[in-house]
């Protein structure tokens, strides 16, 4: 494994499709506004599923098709999504652990236009050769 | 929501919850249509299929569709009941990918509760499975953290 081009990537940090989350017109009990303030929440919250489908797709831009047969992710969901926010999914390169494996490893998580975290995890892939797709600024 | 509405959902999840057993488990099979993950595709603005074809030109399923839904499998699914207490709210996940998954295939399910418990008025529902195709390939796991409802018990 090319663990040199590996350690090389440590502390890159990579920014997903910037989004506009909007409300699935189907959502319903929790993502119903008017339900959702009537429990007393803030508002119709999106569902985290959109949190991870966009998460997903930076990983899987930037790690390629590896993703699909070694993608592992874990993620906790800390604050809404409302309405409207913008969505932003980042990840930070830590290294490649277990040494020596071929998989690097992130931290990620996804911010509102505030620069509040929304949900924050780890995830990591096996990196064929050491090569990753891009995205990394 | 009046406080009588709030103990209806309050009053359904703690009766529900009360059933829920560590190691009860559930089976599932599932058929992901093109008309389906078009269907995710558009929900969540991902562009499909874009990097969701197979080197043979097979259409892929998005991971973040491969996965059982905790609530949906072990929570309160009576239409009856008070929409507050229906579903809820993910607030953790950890998944594996292990093998593409297909448009098309059959996709098994075998899911397991791995833990229940109130915290700060939510109840919290745990739920372990495992995806595997026809042949019994493994091609997904994952652990997923929910509430039961979205009304807080006070």
């Amino acid at each position: 494994m090319a663990d040199g081009s590996l350690k090389s990537r440590e502390g890159h940090e990579i920014t997903g499709t910037v989004k506009t989350a909007r409300m699935p017109p189907d959502a319903g009990a929790v993502h119903d506004d008017r339900l959702a303030r009537s429990a007393g929440l803030r508002g119709g919250y999106i569902v985290n599923e959109y949190h991870f489908a966009q998460i997903t797709e930076m990983l899987l831009h930037y790690f390629g098709p590896v993703w699909f047969t070694h993608g592992e992710i874990e993620v906790k969901y800390i604050a809404p999504l409302l309405d409207k926010d913008t969505f932003i999914p980042r990840a930070r390169v830590i290294g490649e652990d277990p040494p020596g494996s071929g998989r690097l490893n992130l931290d990620i998580w996804c911010e509102n236009q505030h620069g509040q975290k929304l949900g924050v995890g780890r995830a990591s892939c096996l990196v064929p050769g050491g090569e990753v797709q891009g995205l990394e600024k | 929501m009046n406080k009588s509405q709030l103990k209806e959902a309050i009053d359904a999840i703690e009766v529900h919850f009360a059933t829920l057993r560590v190691g009860q488990s559930a089976r599932q099979e599932h058929v992901y249509t093109g008309e389906e993950v078009r269907g995710y595709a558009s929900r969540y603005d991902i562009p499909y299929p874009g990097s969701y074809v197979s080197a043979q030109g097979e259409l892929l399923v998005p991971p973040g569709m491969v996965f059982m839904r905790p609530a949906a499998t072990f929570g309160i699914t009576d239409a009856n009941a008070p929409p507050q207490a229906r579903l809820g709210i993910y607030t953790q996940t950890h998944r594996w990918y292990l093998k593409p998954v297909y448009v098309g295939h059959k996709v098994l399910f075998d899911g397991e509760i791995i833990d229940t418990y109130e915290r700060r008025g939510f109840f919290y529902l745990a739920v372990k499975w495992e995806a595997k195709d026809e042949d019994g390939e493994v091609l997904a796991r994952g652990e997923e953290w929910h509430t039961l409802g979205f009304v807080r018990k006070t």
